[in-house]
């Protein structure tokens, strides 16, 4: 049986809506964070139900089953991205994981005239952690360019990379045009100028299989609130070595192995990043959410907004009026355009109320916007749950803007 | 379309914005502000002129805006222009009314017109009203006001 997209819209209660008296919900802001099917919410339910209790610290039953459940999910996280468990850190978002690198492995590492290459297609999590880290280390950020496509300028990419060159930090797909970087070969030219790796993967663990052994990659950050998960509960990986090599990022119970006022000492990988009490409920959720989309199956979500995008971009390609921000080939369900020369907030609004969910503005990509010489986008994207007849929804909804805004 | 976005869209503001008749930066300034909503990335500088008696006697603008701020930005324009005005004509001429006070009020009235306060909407500034319904624009209205008062708070220039 083919993709049952109807199948799947019922197990997200939300998709279910009326909104604004009895305008159907049209769903197109899951870039931003996704809904949740129930398989998530009712686990968490449960969990908190029959299970919850702190981990890691209790000697009692309901401790120790919330530690094994808590601990099933790292699991659970490696084997989604092919990584060793002890290279899963659990984190509060993509943006804490970057954070943790970024201080962790740059105040060990970095020094005056380093550099830290990232790109101009940059979620500012990726941008702003080595700003900071720089600052404090004499370490100077510079940006790859972006071509008018959407794509990365891979000759300047190649021109910047030196020896100076420590960390490469890059997104593995564009949150608002939905590029995919060409990052095997990103990868491999770092490594050969003896620079790591940090992959932004919060747009691509949700549209592609990401396999962290098969890249080689140093790092790779993602959240679990994109894949149909809570927020709250993000997810590092890091090759173990680095992870050993790196002093604690927060400090606090749980990471610790012996305290003392003469000296503390500290756990290993991953505990040694994961201070205080963690998100445990949310941890359990997003297990839910990784069992969730290895049912439905990766590689058919994957296939079914392709075909969305293909449909929507050829619905607006038809339409004189709209421009169309990233047009690689490498293409994920993530779509940035403009109508006209109307202002993506006023077009957002009047979409918003014909029942189109989606985002307006800068998508936290100032300096991408800035490269492409606007303002600020409209940005739809995909997911698992959306169907053609949502993309004819947007369509409908642009007619209303053409016909109010004029 | 639901009459809220209808009344919006078909008020005056949207032709305000599109002429966009009262935009650019006063040579004669005596305090200019500059401010940026970082939800959606939309930026306006406010250049006001005071009179050696401390009356706010003009106000030119700039902004890289959506519709709803560069027509509040015109609303706000025009308002000072007009109480300049009717200072102006008044027997003596001088001095204009218009205190750095009556900004903050007026930026005040706006807000509490935007919460759906039972006051009516400012002379001048009645289209407003057609906002309040979609709270994620507010502060697309306000920002001029904000610009301004930073602009009075900010040193002479």
């Amino acid at each position: 049986m083919g993709y049952d997209v109807a199948a799947i819209r019922a197990q997200f209660p939300t998709l279910e809506r009326k909104i604004y008296g009895n305008k159907p919900l049209i769903f197109l802001d899951s870039a931003a964070s996704a809904q949740k099917p129930r398989a998530v919410t009712a686990a968490m339910t449960d969990f908190m139900d029959t299970t919850y209790s702190n981990v890691h610290r209790g000697i009692h039953a309901l401790s120790q089953e919330a530690t094994d459940a808590f601990e099933a999910v790292r699991g659970k996280v490696a084997g989604f991205m092919n990584a060793d468990e002890r290279e899963v850190v659990f984190t509060k978002n993509t943006t804490e994981g970057i954070n943790l690198v970024a201080q962790s492995w740059g105040r060990k590492n970095l020094s005056p005239g380093d550099e830290i290459l990232v790109t101009e297609l940059e979620h500012h999590a990726n941008i702003v952690p080595w700003q900071l880290i720089a600052e404090a280390t004499g370490a100077k950020v510079r940006a790859v360019a972006v071509l008018d496509d959407g794509a990365l300028d891979m000759d300047d990419f190649h021109a910047k990379l030196g020896p100076s060159t420590k960390m490469v930090a890059v997104a593995y797909v564009s949150n608002v045009l939905g590029t995919v970087l060409p990052v095997e070969d990103i990868i491999k030219a770092a490594h050969a100028q003896g620079a790591l790796v940090l992959l932004d993967a919060s747009q691509a663990v949700t549209h592609r299989r990401v396999d962290v052994k098969a890249l080689d990659v140093d790092f790779l950050v993602w959240t679990g609130h994109k894949l149909y998960g809570p927020t709250g509960i993000g997810v590092l990986f890091g090759k173990y070595d680095l992870l050993d090599a790196m002093p604690p990022f927060l400090g606090g119970g749980d990471m610790i192995d012996t305290v003392s006022f003469q000296g503390t000492t500290f756990r290993e990988p991953p505990y040694r990043f994961e201070a205080g009490t963690p998100a445990i409920v949310e941890t359990i959720g997003l297990g839910a959410a990784i069992d969730w989309v290895e049912t439905v199956g990766i590689e058919a979500i994957a296939a079914h907004e392709a075909d969305l995008l293909d449909y929507a971009m050829d619905q607006l390609a038809a339409a004189n009026d709209v421009t169309v921000f990233g047009t690689t080939p490498t293409k994920v369900s993530v779509l940035a355009f403009l109508l006209g020369d109307h202002h993506a907030h006023d077009v957002g609004t009047i979409l918003d109320r014909t029942g189109v969910a989606l985002r307006v503005g800068q998508h936290c990509a100032e300096p991408l916007h800035t490269r492409l010489g606007v303002h600020s986008t409209v940005r739809a994207s995909f997911a698992a749950y959306n169907s053609r007849a949502d993309v004819d929804g947007l369509l409908d909804g642009l007619s209303v803007c053409r016909e109010l805004l004029g | 379309m639901d009459a809220e976005t209808r009344t919006l869209f078909e008020s005056r503001l949207l032709s305000l914005a599109k002429a966009r008749a009262r935009e650019g930066r006063l040579p004669e300034a005596t305090h200019t502000g500059a401010v940026k909503n970082p939800f959606c990335g939309d930026e306006i500088a406010v250049d006001v002129k005071l009179s050696a008696q401390g009356a706010v006697v003009d106000l030119g603008y700039e902004a890289k805006a959506c519709s709803l701020c560069v027509a509040s930005a015109e609303l706000l324009s025009d308002w000072i222009d007009q109480v300049y005005s009717q200072a102006q004509s008044q027997e003596g001429g001088s001095p204009a009314p218009l205190q750095p006070e009556d900004l903050h009020a007026l930026a005040q009235a706006i807000d509490d017109v935007l919460k759906g306060g039972n006051a009516p909407a400012p002379d001048g500034f009645e289209a407003l009203v057609s906002v309040a319904p979609f709270r994620a624009r507010h502060k697309c209205v306000t920002l001029p006001f904000d610009a301004a008062i930073k602009a009075l708070e900010d040193k002479q220039t």
